[in-house]
């Protein structure tokens, strides 16, 4: 550990992405700096580059639509292709910059960006930090700007448009993707020990709380203690948490509603093994669902798609897998949806019309968010088109057993939830730091139940010094 | 400091020289460096999260040092305290580890008496680690020693049946440490392993041959000649680790499973970098915890530098070339 | 410690004695060198042979030690412009970003190295009023924690408009008070100040003195120092990757893309991302390689001229 001021900075390298700097208040992170960057007719890039990734000075509209989105956000990159080839457009005047590595390091960094003199039109907001851009004018415009309403939207899931308004009621963000998701799981072993034939009736054993940790234990039992009936604890969070009926802050002061329940749901998850705890997105996550110790686990639409390195398909192994084909989706205890991506636009926009005709034709016209969703097997933001490409049985993914349509659980995963009011900007850090307590209080640093919420409300109290905490 | 080693009536002429030979450091360093500085100053007296522009005077020190009456006063030192004591332990674990393992191999790779076979393989491996970058170091420790029965160690001892269950390695308190202690000194002993040889390949062979002739031992050699000259070497290695211990982040930050921040590993490093980087950012409270950080290193660095510069100066060698 | 009746005895026995002892010594140092080694090198082995395997093997096998069959399709996937949608070739160009890491690792090492040389130097050989005072700074301004005031950095570079360059990623490494300590630290054990004068007698010019005397009397350092400032310049992240804010391909750095690579959500093939670390460290090792002979070479020649 020498040689401190070098290596601290640059051995603490990748990771610090994952921190972000300022979405709240993004231009105080910078006070003395020049916030005349928006209209500013500097070049100090002029590049022409015509790749990904190029930005070229902003200014007087410049013909070309820049889209400004994180280095993993693929489904920017598939719309532009499915864009151009149905309308015509030119690839050219679509242009793609790409900020941060994930949804984490991009919302550090599009600030960032949106502080230099690159051209920025279309941005893409994550569900966790959308409200932080959306409530600052200095980064995201309305998006009458562009003369996109509400009414316009073709059927859209209604957590979708409530997600996207800021605090004054006005529409800055827009999705073209809904991202409910469900119950996936090993149907074999579900058969061998649960004597489950289909999803409908392993629906019937996770219907809600209560049955799914009967039949954990059930499943516990019968298989010896070889396999739990859920992988993580932060896909039984990311499901559970849905059960609220208020926001985790109102009038100023932090709500438990329900939450304290979750410690004594995880609690016994954890101590009766009904929970195999193993890391998201870590191998060992897959390999639990590959050699059984975990029965199942949630997982949104997006983890669903056929490319190679989806959670679905690193769960299956891929083709010729352990599990390949072995697998099914049901419901789950209630609806919930996890993550989602919205379009917003940029304050210093410029190419409006071809900002408002791309957002447009993926949200606003069925024909193109059909052919989103067929292009892409993602789920666009549009109940009609969904229920119409079930019904026309159209898509089966091998990956499923009997080659299983994801979207028709879906579907109603999608139709059930409900936002309403229960959406503040403190959301994704609160949840952080609960999750944190949580996963405390299962691995013992915190002695009991409530030293687990003494320390999460510590924390919250500690984050934001304005909210009342008792 | 140094003034009793040099020869005064030379020296005043040449003044100029000294002035424009360190003028290209300042320069850079002022025109890239005070404004931060500046502004880190300037930010440990106001507000946190939504009152991030107001000034409130010492509040975020007092909070930080002494907590106060409110939740989130106690919260905050009761976290910036928990975060120094974890600094200290993690510091005091890998830095003795880690000197008296380079203090003994640079001495044997040295060593004109006793010659290792390969020393010059053993050399340049011994640094290695050193190449990767933290994300990556701690990736592979991670997949090592897994929570779960997942994790290498685990699965190994599970089959061997020396463990019923899997044990947390990361999670648990005394083994996170642990293996933070081991991942930083595995990461820096070859660092300083090289430090140390550069200073000792600077002493002049003939030194060692002569001492060598009149038959002085080894273990003689090593404090009579050898840690006098290395001396300052010494010293900066000494303070550079405590620099680093103190404000030491890559490894606790990164080490562990899933999202959490394992509070056992939580320094006055990584303290900082989380408030400064939350969605709400708390400036306050990180610059506020910096400026403590800077004093309480600063400090603890200019006693030890002072401390043994004095003694040395006197001693300084005039034989060598 | 010295064996009585060996001395005695014949100095021949004393002399096998202590050779015995000396072999045994030795023997025993090279077991440990050799254990140490292992340490050392076994979790680079891992992540090479990762490289080698197909993710799914990662998945459920966890650690091995044998090489899987998988390097070439690990490779193919790597650079194949329709893998995961192109989101490979995307953001991972081994061309681009060992260009663009060793333009800045060299440059930074350069002057990192040379400016603290002189300013080591500059507070060595000469005595001026604000001496003390400067050494002073500099031992304190390398004891400022770097996490807070890295942001102010980026900031103020934003601001006064020096991004999408590699200015504020090269020229900071001017002032580096870490190896400026060192240096001034290695100068107070092997640099006797009497030789400038003697080459001032010779009528050699201040900096020719600097240049021609005190550069190849402080190799070992300059050797020590460079590998440590290009390793640093080398794996940096955080700063080039808020620094160049049109993040296109040409500029990226290596530890950039890895980053790209392993930091997204969407794409897990573990296989792969073992193999793009392995492929980003191998200039490093090449380098290292390269200089740490120089430094061995170097402290032979520092030794010998004096």
């Amino acid at each position: 550990m020498k040689k401190k001021l070098l290596a601290l900075l640059l051995a603490s390298a990748m990771v610090l992405s994952v921190a972000g700097c300022s979405d709240e208040t993004p231009t105080d992170n910078g006070g003395n700096e020049g916030d005349g960057t928006t209209s500013a007719p500097a070049n100090s890039d002029g590049s022409e580059d015509t790749t990904e990734g190029a930005a070229t000075p902003s200014g007087e509209d410049d013909g070309v639509l820049t889209i400004v989105t994180w280095g993993s956000n693929s489904d920017v990159v598939n719309m532009k292709k499915i864009f151009c080839e149905n309308t015509g457009v030119a690839e050219d005047k679509v242009q793609i910059v790409t900020q941060g590595d994930n949804g984490e390091g991009g919302r550090d960094q599009i600030v960032q960006y949106l502080k230099g003199d690159g051209d920025a039109d279309i941005i893409t907001l994550e569900a966790d930090w959308i409200l932080s851009y959306i409530n600052d004018d200095t980064l995201t415009a309305p998006l009458s700007d562009i003369g996109i309403s509400e009414g316009d939207l073709k059927n859209p899931y209604s957590y979708t448009v409530a997600i996207g308004k800021d605090e004054s009621g006005t529409l800055k963000g827009v999705s073209f993707q809904a991202a409910p998701g469900g119950f996936l799981y090993r149907s074999d072993l579900a058969e061998q020990y649960l004597g489950v034939k289909s999803p409908e009736e392993m629906q019937e054993k996770v219907k809600d709380w209560a049955t799914f940790q009967a039949t954990a234990k059930e499943l516990y039992d019968a298989s010896n203690g070889a396999t739990s009936l859920q992988a993580t604890e932060g896909g039984l969070w990311q499901v559970y948490q849905y059960n609220r009926t208020q926001a985790w802050v109102v009038d100023g002061a932090l709500v438990m509603d329900n939450a304290a329940d979750f410690y004594d749901i995880a609690k016994t998850f954890n101590d009766e093994k009904y929970l195999a705890n193993v890391p998201q997105w870590d191998p060992a996550w897959y390999a639990a669902i590959q050699d059984g110790t975990a029965l199942g686990d949630f997982v949104p639409t997006w983890g669903l798609t056929a490319a190679a390195d989806s959670i679905l398909s690193n769960m299956t192994g891929g083709e010729g897998g352990k599990a390949y084909g072995k697998m099914a989706m049901c419901q789950g205890p209630n609806g919930y949806c996890w993550g989602g991506t919205w379009l917003g636009i940029a304050a210093k926009h410029n190419t409006d019309d071809l900002a408002a005709q791309f957002i447009k034709y993926f949200t606003c016209d069925d024909d193109g968010m059909r052919a989103y969703t067929l292009g892409t097997n993602d789920f666009c933001n549009n109940s009609t088109v969904m229920k119409a490409i079930v019904d026309e049985k159209v898509n089966s993914n091998p990956q499923l057993t009997d080659g299983q349509d994801q979207f028709q659980i879906l579907m109603d995963q999608a139709d059930a939830i409900n936002m309403d009011g229960k959406i503040t900007k403190y959301d994704s850090v609160i949840k952080g730091h609960f999750n944190d307590s949580v996963n405390g209080y299962l691995d013992g640093t915190y002695a009991t139940k409530d030293d687990a919420i003494n320390a999460f409300k510590d924390a919250v109290a500690a984050s934001f010094p304005d909210l009342v905490v008792e | 400091m140094q003034k009793s080693q040099k020869k005064p009536a030379k020296m005043v002429s040449y003044a100029k020289y000294g002035y424009m030979f360190i003028a290209p450091f300042f320069i850079a360093y002022a025109f890239f460096m005070i404004y931060p500085l500046i502004n880190t100053f300037i930010l440990s007296f106001k507000g946190n999260g939504a009152t991030v522009d107001e000034w409130v005077g010492f509040q975020n020190y007092q909070w930080l040092l002494f907590g106060g009456e409110q939740r989130a006063a106690n919260s905050i030192q009761n976290e910036f305290w928990t975060s120094m004591g974890n600094t200290v332990i993690l510091w005091v674990g890998n830095f003795v580890i880690q000197l008296v393992l380079s203090l003994l191999l640079a001495v044997w790779f040295s060593d004109v008496r006793i010659k290792i076979k390969g020393t010059g393989f053993f050399k340049v491996v011994m640094y290695l680690p050193n190449i990767i970058t933290a994300a990556s170091v701690a990736g592979m420790f991670l997949m090592l020693f897994g929570n779960s029965k997942f994790g290498a160690i685990n699965s190994l001892l599970l089959n061997w049946g020396w463990l019923q269950d899997a044990f947390p390695f990361i999670n648990n308190e005394w083994s996170g440490r642990i293996l933070v202690m081991f991942i930083q000194s595995w990461m820096w002993f070859g660092n300083t392993t090289l430090l140390l040889m550069s200073g000792i390949f600077g002493i002049d062979p003939a030194i060692y041959e002569a001492a060598s002739i009149d038959g002085s031992s080894g273990m003689h050699m090593f404090f009579r000649i050898t840690m006098p000259i290395l001396k300052p070497i010494f010293i900066y290695v000494v303070i550079t680790s405590l620099i680093g211990g103190l404000q030491m982040f890559d490894i606790p930050y990164l080490l562990h499973e899933g999202t959490t921040i394992r509070p056992t590993l939580e320094t006055g490093a990584v303290f900082i970098y989380k408030y400064f980087h939350q969605v709400s950012p708390n400036y306050g409270y990180s610059a506020a915890a910096s400026i403590v950080l800077f004093i309480l290193t600063a400090v603890l660095g200019i006693i030890i530098y002072r401390f043994n510069t004095d003694s040395t100066a006197p001693k300084k060698r005039k034989a060598a070339k | 410690m010295a064996n009585k009746t060996a001395t005695l005895n014949s100095t021949s026995l004393r002399e096998r004695e202590y050779a015995r002892k000396i072999r045994a010594q030795a023997i025993i140092r090279f077991i440990v060198c050799v254990i140490i080694t292992i340490i050392s090198l076994l979790p680079i082995y891992i992540l090479v042979i990762n490289a080698t395997r197909e993710s799914n093997d990662i998945i459920t096998q966890g650690v091995s030690f044998l090489p899987g069959g998988s390097l070439i399709d690990n490779i193919n996937t790597l650079f194949d412009p329709e893998a995961a949608g192109g989101a490979y070739v995307r953001s991972y160009n081994l061309w681009y970003g060992y260009r663009n890491s060793l333009i800045i690792a060299i440059c930074s090492t350069v002057l990192s190295v040379f400016f603290s040389g002189l300013t080591a130097y500059g507070l060595t050989v000469y005595d001026f009023k604000f001496k003390k005072a400067a050494t002073t700074f500099i031992l304190a301004i390398m004891m400022i924690p770097t996490q807070v005031v890295s942001t102010g950095f980026l900031e103020f570079m934003v601001s006064i408009k020096l991004y999408d360059n590699y200015i504020p990623l090269i020229l900071p490494s001017i002032a580096s008070p870490a190896v400026v300590f060192f240096i001034l630290q290695y100068m107070k054990s092997s640099f006797p100040t009497e030789i400038v004068e003697a080459a001032r007698i010779d009528g050699c010019g201040e900096f020719m003195t600097f240049i021609r005397i005190a550069l190849p009397m402080l190799r070992p350092a300059f050797a020590v120092q460079a590998i440590f400032a290009f390793v640093a310049s080398w794996n940096n992240y955080y700063t080039p990757s808020m620094l160049l804010l049109s993040n296109k391909i040409e500029q990226r750095t290596m530890p950039m893309m890895v980053s790209a690579i392993l930091g997204n959500d969407k794409i897990s093939n573990f296989g792969v991302n073992y193999l793009a670390v392995a492929l980003s460290i191998l200039p490093v090792v090449i380098i290292y390689l390269c200089l740490s002979k120089f430094i061995v070479k170097g402290v032979a020649l520092g030794a010998v001229k004096g």
